[in-house]
């Protein structure tokens, strides 16, 4: 048996300012050359486990601890997080914030730099990273004009580079669309082939399938339950719903149609096409139209023109060519955008207000009806206990919920939903679903962007579907087969 | 396959020597001609950076500056012929060094620069938070434009007329998800830097060979010779 390079005993952490701990009791050994996968609800634990790995706590993220961590035999309590640099890698969830410089070419050898490796021997593991990784194409690049699923590749090769052992990956898949996943797969495959420790907290499952060695399932700080990886991928559906969890495999998921009760609005498109200037189209002669009762999901390519596709339909974008209606009359951006409702991806940019009841009431008289009104429907998104805390205080499910919300709040006809469900536990995800439903129900046209195969099962009423020519196809409730979807998410299992 | 590490050509710190000229050229000159050229020389070396778009942008932007200190020389306006030419010339002034600065940004690789200003024994304490800024700048404009559309999406996007009338409710509406998106972005940045080691007291190396050789010495003879040439036009050159 291997020898152990991670060792918690009794551990137990609590943040600065928090009112409850974080970690309780922590018991766990794990071994060099393991794939240990760390999953759970959201606020389990996950995290702030992977944050003692690569010593950022307590060095960074200050609090309590009681109980010790060792991590390759040095105390977390007393060393700092840049000791572990040589030994520890870490990716994280967000791609965009975890580069330090602009380019591809200077990003990979940062930490190495900082690490004060002599030259000769960094360029030699310059090219071995390059190469192992598969990633010449990308050298040249600005770190903004990768894809979400390139940006992991880069951040884990700048690790590869510095030869650590243990590897540390906090939700890497959250942003990535499914070939980027099956990217991410790929390099976490030959990574633990190379015999390296990996240690990956996630609600994404279904592509760690087959590499898990052992799966931690996290419950309010502690283990709740420990089992061997090939048992986990054996379970069934039930077992996984019970448990909260997203699939391990994705075949167990029997994609269903949605089917809608046709409402008021409708929108009309005709030969829309769109480009930035002096770039070729990005998609062209789209034409299309849609009822209230919908729900239509769309679906490409990280960068096929996704999210620019419904800027331009709820009126933030100018189409180059082509016409846009709702209810058969002419519709300009200004009458389009005070139709429509926005959930962004980072649902961050669009709380203003100092509390969440305020939150709601923006943009209203702020009658007394209002008020009763928005707080049923928060206490229906169980957001009740809620109404004094500022938005920003909310974790990344309550935040999505409280978006939700604001869109019943406003009751406009058009919704349009970027990838609502990105970073979203099992249980989160379930209610999202439920509330867009609800609000097809009430007549409106939901227009939902996602990658998420397991959210998009059971959604859909109709399919707008990117193609890598450029045209858009539009297969309406009647042409909509739930049984291809996987086909179109370009998933195989 | 071999790749090539070649650093950057010229090396930052002539680059650096080449902002502290410009500004101080620009600082004393008098003549409208000298500092024209001065910005057009400037804007050349960004040209090969940056293309046509950004060069006649630049230099029409300062053409223009320059032509509308000199009407308001020629003709008087009160007040505005009072109080716009001491802006406009304060602009006209820092407007070089700002070219010469963007020239830095976009021609030297943030390693290299980090490194060469190590050898110039610069703190490690001064250089991380310019490096975090140098990161930071792209970020936070796209963070604003983010801002902006889901303003105007939840018709929360005032008139000019709104601005003046309720200053302090538009301040907060933009500013608050501004400063949050910042918090949540330099934590998660210095979580990730402190992890790749920035903190740590070891010496930085470099990957690519930075070291002053005879291109950097031609350089900078070269800078020599312009500003010298700017210098003497600056002096005996009389426009009109």
């Amino acid at each position: 048996m291997n020898q152990p390079v991670i060792e918690f005993s009794n551990f137990s952490f609590t943040y600065h300012n928090a009112d409850s701990e974080s970690l309780t009791g922590i018991d766990l050994i794990i071994r060099k050359g393991e794939f240990i996968l760390l999953t759970g609800h959201s606020g389990c634990g996950k995290t702030t486990l992977t944050r003692c790995i690569n010593g950022l706590i307590p060095d960074f993220f200050e609090g309590d601890l009681s109980g010790k961590c060792r991590v390759c035999g040095m105390d977390i309590a007393e060393h700092e997080t840049g000791e572990f640099s040589p030994l520890v890698g870490s990716v994280f969830q967000d791609p965009r914030s975890q580069f330090f410089t602009l380019h591809v070419k200077t990003e990979i050898p940062f930490p190495s730099e900082n690490l004060g490796t002599p030259m000769d021997k960094m360029q030699e593991q310059y090219e071995k990273a390059v190469d192992v990784l598969q990633i010449q194409g990308l050298l040249g690049k600005s770190i903004f004009d990768l894809s979400s699923g390139e940006k992991q590749k880069v951040a884990i090769a700048s690790i590869y580079m510095v030869g650590v052992g243990i590897y540390v990956l906090d939700e890497p898949s959250a942003n990535l669309d499914s070939e980027g996943t099956e990217q991410l797969r790929q390099v976490l495959k030959s990574l633990k082939e190379q015999g390296n420790t990996i240690i990956i907290s996630e609600h994404k499952l279904y592509y760690l399938n087959g590499l898990t060695d052992r799966v931690l399932i996290m419950k309010d700080g502690k283990i709740d339950k420990e089992m061997e990886g090939r048992v986990f991928d054996r379970q069934t559906a039930e077992w996984f719903t019970r448990h909260g969890l997203r699939k391990s495999d994705l075949a167990l998921i029997t994609p269903k149609s949605y089917h809608p009760v046709k409402g008021d609005v409708s929108i009309q498109i005709k030969n829309l096409s769109f480009g930035y200037p002096g770039k070729p189209l990005l998609w062209h002669d789209v034409t299309f139209s849609a009822h209230g009762g919908e729900i239509i999901g769309i679906i490409g390519k990280n960068g096929a023109g996704k999210s620019t596709l419904i800027r331009t339909l709820m009126g933030l974008e100018k189409p180059k060519t082509g016409k846009i209606s709702i209810n058969g009359s002419y519709s300009g951006k200004q009458q389009r955008r005070k139709k429509s409702f926005y959930v962004m991806q980072d649902v961050d940019y669009q709380l203003f207000a100092p509390n969440v009841l305020e939150e709601m009431l923006m943009g209203t008289k702020k009658t007394e009806i209002e008020k009763e009104q928005a707080i049923c429907k928060l206490e229906n998104l169980g957001l009740g206990k809620f109404l004094k805390r500022h938005p920003t205080a909310l974790s990344g499910g309550q935040k999505q919920r409280l978006s939700i919300a604001l869109a019943e709040m406003n009751r406009l006809p058009l919704l349009y939903l970027d990838e609502p469900t990105s970073g979203l536990d099992a249980e989160n995800m379930k209610i999202v679903q439920t509330e867009i439903k609800k609000l097809a129900e009430g007549g409106a046209c939901v227009f939902v962007i996602t990658h998420d195969y397991e959210f998009a099962a059971e959604l859909f009423s109709s399919l707008l579907l990117l193609q890598e020519d450029g045209t858009i196809q539009y297969l309406s409730p009647d042409k909509y087969k739930p049984e291809n979807l996987a086909q179109y998410f370009q998933i195989s299992f | 396959m071999r790749m090539s590490f070649k650093a950057s050509m010229p090396d930052p710190r002539i680059l650096i020597i080449q902002i502290v000229v410009v500004a101080v050229l620009a600082s004393v000159f008098r003549n409208l001609l000298a500092l024209f050229l001065l910005v057009l020389i400037v804007d050349f070396l960004l040209l090969l950076q940056c293309g046509w778009a950004v060069f006649w942008k630049n230099l029409l932007s300062y053409a223009a500056m320059l032509l509308i200190l000199f009407a308001l020389q020629e003709i008087y306006i009160p007040i505005v012929s009072d109080l716009f030419p001491l802006f406009l010339l304060l602009m006209a002034r820092l407007y070089p060094a700002y070219l010469a600065v963007r020239v830095l940004i976009e021609k030297a690789p943030m390693d290299e620069l980090l490194f060469s200003l190590e050898i110039w024994r610069f703190p490690k304490l001064v250089l991380i938070p310019l490096a975090v800024i140098y990161r930071y700048i792209p970020t936070i404009l796209k963070e604003i434009g983010y801002i902006r559309e889901s303003l105007k999406m939840r018709n929360l996007h005032s008139s000019m007329w709104d601005k003046v009338c309720h200053p302090m409710q538009n301040v907060e509406n933009f500013f608050v998800p501004l400063l949050y998106r910042s918090e949540k972005i330099s934590e998660e940045l210095s979580a990730a830097s402190i992890c790749k080691g920035l903190s740590t007291k070891r010496k930085r190396t470099c990957c690519t060979k930075v070291k002053l050789g005879v291109t950097d010495l031609i350089y900078l003879l070269c800078v020599a010779l312009l500003a010298a040439g700017l210098a003497f036009i600056n002096y005996h050159v009389i426009l009109l």
